[in-house]
């Protein structure tokens, strides 16, 4: 809700703060950060699965951000701009990734699936530490089943689904045609929904779980 | 039905992004197509589950940069970053200051260069001509002073010498004595007698007291015996007396019963 209520107000005055952010005023450029933080960073998370990865990368978008707004043309590009700067970020730890052969980050959801459940059965009564662990459970499922999904599928999957861009500004921070967005966009979820299947995550189990 | 929608279509349709014609063309597909239409249902599906992710709550970092964007600090404390810049580089200087002060640093310039001293300056410029006759000068005076010292020592190494000669003369000459000395064979017959008379006495001694302890454990041994011998006898004659008494009243007892019988 929080959340909702920012994006709300970054829509309303999205022109102005650019304008005044693009003469170079700290405070319009805080609250933009303030505003898409945390859509950025979720959907750095979503791409990478890694904590440390999203943050590192959503700060080095905000700084690209800073030393490049003077250069958005267009105010009302500004999201789909944003989104672009932080998917070639994405796509450069990608590479970097496959370069070094690193291992993959999402191994460590084991690790803070404890962590969560510890912390969360000291939280009182209200708290049920069976649901949080099976959505803890599903959660991961679901971003290492994001992680097997090509990068351009990847990234129109979650822009689409988690970020709610339309299809001209997913078209346009790709810097592709709206058909090819959606021709991947059907193919991401389709691939999707088979791996899902494959580790029996279907909307029966889910229910059944949650 | 020769009409089939694409992927792209597929997805406008998913996210009712179609033109009602459009809608109703591929809503006619799907009914003529299970097949897709099972698939189509089951991105529906999985589009739900994947709704059940949620966003993480992350706090923003500040960000402090200059008047021109270009160049920006990114931190979590880094709104005071200049003025903490500032005050690091002022007290790095009063401490370099201060550490001066204590240890009485001095920077001074001559003729030598630059010259950087701790405590009291004790600097003596060193003005003595570097001329040929004055090192000839110190060039002797070393060697003179070299050869005092080397005689000095070779003098201390001959009396060192000579003492230990002279040491060694004295050992040697006693170990003359030594080598000429002759074994006297009276001495040894005269040594070997004495111990010989010695023993001897020794064992005359040791007999003379062994022969008397001997002598006087047999007289005791002696007198025991006879003593036991006695003792045996008057028992052995106190016994036969005590028979002979009870023989003798057994007698009597028998004679006065014939008596007693012939009456």
């Amino acid at each position: 809700m929080h959340a909702e209520s920012l994006l709300d107000i970054a829509m309303l005055h999205a022109d102005t703060l650019i304008s005044n952010a693009q003469k170079g005023e700290e405070k319009a450029l805080n609250q933009l950060v303030s505003l898409w933080y945390k859509r950025i960073y979720n959907y750095v998370h979503k791409y990478c699965s890694d904590d440390d990865t999203a943050a590192e990368i959503a700060q080095q978008t905000f700084i690209a951000m800073f030393k490049n707004i003077k250069k958005l043309k267009d105010v009302d590009r500004f999201k789909p701009w944003l989104y672009r700067i932080a998917t070639n970020f994405c796509y450069e730890e990608s590479r970097k990734r496959k370069r070094n052969r690193t291992v993959s980050l999402t191994v460590t959801r084991d690790d803070e699936t404890e962590e969560q459940i510890e912390v969360g059965e000291a939280e009182g009564n209200y708290f049920n530490p069976e649901r949080s662990f099976q959505q803890t459970e599903i959660e991961g499922i679901l971003l290492s089943s994001l992680g097997e999904l090509n990068d351009d599928q990847r990234t129109v999957v979650i822009m689409k689904e988690y970020e709610g861009l339309k299809f001209t500004e997913i078209a346009e921070a790709l810097d592709a045609s709206e058909n090819t967005v959606k021709t991947r966009l059907y193919r991401g979820l389709k691939n999707l929904k088979e791996i899902l299947e494959r580790k029996n995550i279907t909307r029966e189990t889910v229910h059944y779980e949650l | 039905m020769s009409y089939k929608p694409d992927e792209a279509t597929l997805t406008s349709y998913l996210y009712d992004e179609l033109s009602k014609e459009e809608h109703e063309k591929v809503k006619a597909y799907l009914a003529a197509s299970p097949e897709a239409k099972k698939e189509l249902k089951a991105i529906q599906s999985m589009q739900k589950i994947m709704g059940k992710f949620e966003d993480k709550e992350v706090t923003e970092p500040s960000f402090v940069f200059d008047n021109s964007p270009t160049v920006v600090v990114s931190g979590s404390e880094s709104n005071n970053y200049f003025l903490r810049s500032t005050i690091a580089v002022a007290a790095s200087l009063s401490l370099l200051i201060l550490v001066g002060y204590f240890t009485q640093l001095r920077v001074s310039t001559g003729t030598d260069g630059l010259l950087l001293s701790f405590g009291e300056a004790d600097l003596q410029e060193s003005k003595v001509e570097f001329s040929e006759e004055n090192i000839k000068n110190w060039m002797e005076e070393t060697i003179a002073l070299n050869n005092e010292n080397l005689l000095g020592k070779i003098g201390e190494v001959e009396s060192s010498f000579d003492a230990k000669t002279k040491e060694l003369k004295d050992a040697n000459s006693g170990t003359k004595q030594l080598v000429n000395y002759k074994i006297d064979q009276d001495i040894i017959e005269k040594y070997v007698s004495q111990i010989t008379q010695e023993n001897r006495d020794i064992i005359l001694n040791l007999m003379e007291v062994s022969g008397r302890s001997q002598k006087q454990y047999m007289d005791d041994m002696m007198q025991d015996f006879a003593k036991f011998m006695e003792s045996q006898r008057q028992n052995d004659l106190e016994v036969i007396q005590g028979h002979l008494n009870s023989f003798v009243s057994n007698q009597d007892g028998n004679q006065t019963d014939d008596f007693r019988n012939s009456e």
